[in-house]
């Protein structure tokens, strides 16, 4: 009985130890002037603090969190004119322990869709080169 | 008897954690705005310099725990929106029964968004990346907002 009792202390007391904080970052990777979300899953209402800093080691980031029923969320707008390439994220609770993260500020792909002509302007100027030479052949026949 | 010892300890153990969370060695006393003059102002135009001023103390109580003083970063991020678009910070020593008072400038530029800005002040015992798992906040943190005009 009392070696039970042991055991479920041992293990609440490395539970304790051994516990990091779970972070996401969703989207992983953004673009400049986008908002992420980084979500916290720690223990009851303990208080974190995150730090992001960029692929210069800049500090571009830092706030004070409390969570509340373990969990808890903040936001980064992104600037602007954010560095490109990958950002590390730090999380320290003052009951669960740290953990680091990185996410990836990319530059946007994409633009506008346009429809590309291209492929129909080369063929009527085919047809039309074709055309001309057929009718041009055949005055010189005559 | 020993099953009710094994208990009381477990529960001494968490209520420690849980009033380690509430007790904080320094206190955040008075936050103001100002502009560079010392007038206290809660509305800056574009390019002007907002000065946040931040008085700290330690109780004198707390010389029974750090009789040497408490190391602290306090950190001042301004945010508008989700981006935090200025930052002003310093490190030190405070003891207990001491009040400091320190004010840093964050500029404003003159293609900001206008509107509301949010500061906080934080005072944290090191930044995360520094402090891993030891990291601990070192008073309540406070919050204020400023507003940006063209």
């Amino acid at each position: 009985m009392k070696a039970r009792w042991v055991l479920v202390a041992c293990i609440l007391a490395t539970a304790l130890v051994l516990a990091q904080p779970t972070v996401v970052v969703i989207p992983i990777t953004a673009a400049p002037g986008s908002v992420v979300t980084i979500s916290i899953r720690g223990q009851g209402a303990e208080t974190c603090g995150i730090e992001i800093r960029d692929p210069a080691n800049t500090l571009v980031f830092v706030k004070e969190i409390t969570l509340s029923g373990g969990a808890g969320s903040v936001q980064w707008g992104i600037p602007t004119d954010a560095r490109i390439g990958s950002y590390k994220v730090y999380v320290s609770c003052n009951i669960s322990g740290n953990t680091t993260t990185t996410m990836t500020v990319s530059p946007l792909v994409g633009g506008e869709v346009r429809k590309d002509y291209t492929p129909l302007i080369t063929t009527i100027a085919v047809a039309a080169l074709a055309a001309t030479s057929f009718i041009l052949a055949k005055r010189e026949l005559k | 008897m020993k099953k009710v010892l094994l208990a009381a300890i477990v529960a001494a153990f968490f209520a420690s954690v849980v009033l380690a969370q509430t007790t904080y060695p320094i206190q955040i006393t008075r936050v103001e705005t100002k502009d560079y003059f010392g007038n206290i102002r809660a509305s800056f135009r574009r390019g002007e310099v907002i000065i946040i001023e931040t008085e700290i103390t330690c109780p004198a109580a707390y010389y029974y725990y750090a009789p040497t003083g408490v190391n602290y970063l306090l950190l001042i991020p301004l945010y508008y929106q989700n981006t935090m678009v200025g930052l002003t910070l310093t490190r030190g020593t405070i003891a207990p029964g001491e009040t400091k008072t320190f004010g840093g400038g964050i500029a404003t530029r003159g293609g900001d968004p206008t509107g509301t800005y949010t500061f906080y002040v934080y005072v944290w015992n090191g930044f995360p990346s520094e402090m891993g798992a030891h990291w601990a906040r070192l008073a309540e943190a406070r919050t204020g907002t400023v507003t940006v005009t063209p």
